[in-house]
């Protein structure tokens, strides 16, 4: 006979709120796969896909980088240079000048021939891996609406990021870290890591990683005053001042969070600052990602796979940086580089350790930019037709999916919307994106709205 | 008032008239300096300097820029540096001072441990850069001093002409070891209309066509001595010509110091390319 508790049960017999759920891990009373069996793991309630993917890594290019010069190319801009033909609507927010053909060479690569950029070789070297989305728009033209529609399917500032339904869907593998993990600009907060109305526990915990030592990723985690009996004793005190807290005017969601956080800072002391310390990886694994801020980031996101962590967002440095509104080709040039190499490296090694299957990495920008020039160097926002790409997870590799107009400006084969690529992300969890909801304001909430079509065509 | 105004104006066109004078006298003087200035091609290094720098590259460099300095350009071989030969050079240094390479490799390299190495490795390291690009080698080595009064020249061969320009050119067609098409000893582009080079080309279907009467022309010339990288190449079924003397037409494009041509038409004008 097996013996099952219910998600209310399994927490009052715990003997308090759902912050003590977070000590299962520590005091290894009830283990993780009994956590797990008792769901707690996930709130996820729809049918069981067969997506096998458990882990998400989001590479974000804040700003929202040129498909017309890495990934989508269009000869035809060339016989127009300089031209706005009549015939075509290029307007954009912003005043732009004519069609500004790319300087970058295009070659052919993989068992299948698709075409990438001379600026992303070590991409290219990988692209039978990778499945090359062309066709992806948008809805907004804006940075800030569009950021957050690229993270949480919504132009609203409230609504929670992908990686915290995700993690609130599948819940965690690792109770001794953070689910969710936002690297490098998010450690500030915004859409990527947001947990808008879903529980404070979802939230992705941000970490900048420009330094390696894991004393400056994690600054003040080790508590150099006190032992780890002397912490458990104080937090024990804590746990039951809450606990008559909550005996007397009932559970308080803030609470809980507030609980799980320090119970999560207190686990991490133990494991984090080993696990966040790319420096201990061999040198020519570091040597292939490079050892600049996104290398480590990317370094450390396969890192955190391994040890669990459900989504990881990982922003290329430097803010709103691929928003080449001048010099664009100087930029890429400049660019291109370290993001080449850490995200092939990536691809590369979770293939290598048998990881790839099972992890998504996810790559884009919230837009991409026009085939027209702007400021005589640069290109402008451009939310109707731009390419992302998706290795992993059971996503076909080796293709270039959809296509855009003869200049690529517009979305026109295949067009895959945001959430049509949110949904197609979650149907590879396992999870169907219509039902995984969440009730706030009194109705059902999704990360795809009413919108969102799984992109069967693109999947394994 | 009116009179004000009137005085006003003279002395306005009177300053324009003055600068105007100051830029036409200014205008020779600096494509004398760019004519008359020092460059690689004048041997600023020697031979045995060269073969010191290639102990030093071996040593430091060939691990992230590999063998040929083609670096992260083979994306076979996973290196990373930046390729440090061919039209990539010529993007990132030409129209450069020689002094702006040896101070970047000074500043940066070797990866993870810069600036360890003296001012002699570098400059003996630069010399191997030079040498590996085809700039000759002389009496004299190179010093700091000497590198920051020579130059490294563009690509050239486009002087006079607008971005997207409908160029022809004539050279050999070669694909490279990353699988780019270069023409190679190719005289300087010369603008044509693309109704007449379709006329000559003799082709419409977008495969490279053989030699016509109006192309064989162009085949007794003189190599010329610009390298030219060819956008889409590929769309013209390049291979059989590998080698051969070809007739290029297309769109010129600058990208930094670089010239390229996005091509149109692409005819094969000689199976022979000298050397």
């Amino acid at each position: 006979m097996s013996f099952k508790l219910t998600r209310r049960e399994m927490i009052e017999q715990l003997g308090g709120g759902l912050g003590v759920v977070g000590l299962a891990g520590l005091f290894a009373s009830v283990s993780r796969s009994e956590l797990h069996a008792a769901g707690l793991g996930g709130n996820y309630a729809g049918p069981a896909l067969p997506g096998k993917a458990k882990h998400v890594i989001m590479l974000y290019m804040n700003g929202g980088p040129s498909q017309i010069d890495m990934f989508d190319p269009k000869p035809a801009l060339f016989k127009y240079a300089g031209q706005r033909p009549s015939a075509v609507d290029l307007r954009t927010e912003r005043t732009t000048a004519g069609l500004m053909p790319s300087p970058f060479e295009f070659k052919r690569y993989g068992r299948n021939g698709v075409e990438v950029s001379e600026l992303l070789p070590q991409l290219a070297s990988v692209i039978d891996d990778v499945c090359v989305i062309r066709s992806m728009y948008t809805f907004n033209p804006t940075h800030t609406p569009g950021r957050a529609l690229f993270h949480t399917g919504s132009v609203l500032a409230t609504r929670p990021s992908m990686g915290s339904w995700v993690t609130y869907g599948l819940g965690s593998e690792n109770e001794n870290l953070p689910a969710f993990v936002a690297l490098g600009n998010a450690a500030g907060g915004g859409p990527q890591n947001r947990s808008g109305f879903l529980p404070t526990e979802y939230q992705g915990v941000g970490f900048a990683v420009a330094d390696p030592d894991p004393e400056k990723i994690i600054p003040n985690l080790r508590n150099k005053n006190l032992d780890a009996a002397a912490q458990r004793t104080d937090m024990d005190a804590l746990l039951d001042l809450n606990q008559s807290h909550s005996k007397s005017f009932g559970a308080d969601r803030f609470l809980e969070g507030r609980i799980k956080s320090m119970e999560s800072a207190y686990r991490m002391q133990f494991e984090a600052l080993n696990l966040f310390d790319i420096r201990k990886e061999p040198e020519s694994i570091r040597e292939e990602y490079g050892t600049g801020a996104f290398g480590n980031g990317c370094l450390l996101a396969r890192r955190l796979v391994e040890a669990g962590v459900r989504y990881i967002n990982v922003d290329y440095p430097g803010g709103q940086i691929w928003d080449d509104h001048r010099d664009v080709n100087d930029n890429l040039r400049k660019r291109c580089p370290d993001m080449d190499q850490a995200a092939a490296a990536l691809i590369r090694d979770l293939k290598r350790r048998g990881l790839l299957d099972e992890t998504l990495v996810v790559w884009g920008g919230e837009f991409g930019r026009t085939p027209v020039s702007e400021s005589g160097s640069g290109r402008d926002h451009n939310p109707y037709g731009f390419t992302m790409f998706v290795a992993g997870g059971g996503f076909k590799g080796g293709i270039a999916y959809g296509s855009t107009d003869e200049f690529g400006f517009k979305a026109e084969q295949n067009r895959v919307s945001i959430h049509d690529l949110h949904a197609t992300l979650l149907n590879q969890l396992g999870m169907d994106h219509t039902k995984l909801t969440y009730r706030y304001a009194g109705r059902d909430f999704r990360l795809t709205d009413v919108f969102g079509e799984v992109v069967k065509d693109i999947l394994v | 008032m009116f009179r004000y105004s009137i005085r006003y104006s003279i002395a306005f066109a009177f300053a324009t008239l003055c600068m105007l004078c100051a830029a036409v006298v200014r205008l020779p003087a600096a494509q004398e300096d760019a004519k008359s200035r020092k460059t690689v091609r004048d041997p600023v290094y020697t031979a045995a300097q060269a073969e010191r720098g290639k102990q030093v590259y071996e040593a430091n460099c060939i691990s992230c820029h590999l063998a040929d300095l083609d670096g992260s350009a083979n994306p076979t071989a996973g290196a990373r540096g930046a390729p440090l030969a061919g039209t990539r050079f010529v993007q990132d240094f030409g129209e450069s001072k020689l002094s702006a390479l040896f101070n970047k490799m000074k500043r940066d390299m070797p990866s993870g441990r810069p600036g360890t190495l003296t001012d002699e490795q570098y400059l003996d390291a630069a010399t191997y850069v030079l040498q590996k690009n085809g700039f000759p080698a002389g009496s004299a080595e190179l010093t700091a001093e000497v590198a920051e009064s020579t130059w490294i020249p563009g690509a050239g061969g486009a002087e006079g002409l607008q971005n997207y320009t409908f160029v022809s050119a004539v050279g050999c067609l070669y694909q490279d070891p990353t699988r780019s098409w270069l023409l190679t000893h190719a005289e300087g582009l010369k603008q044509t209309e693309p109704a007449v080079a379709a006329a000559a080309s003799g082709s419409s279907d977008g495969r490279a066509a053989s030699a016509t009467p109006a192309a064989a022309a162009a085949a007794s010339g003189e190599p010329g001595e610009f390298t030219f990288r060819l956008l889409d190449a590929i769309s013209y079924k390049p291979e059989p010509h590998n080698g051969h003397k070809v007739r290029v037409t297309g769109h010129m494009v600058r990208l930094g110091a670089e010239i390229r041509v996005n091509v149109a038409s692409l005819q094969m004008v000689s199976t022979s390319c000298g050397n």
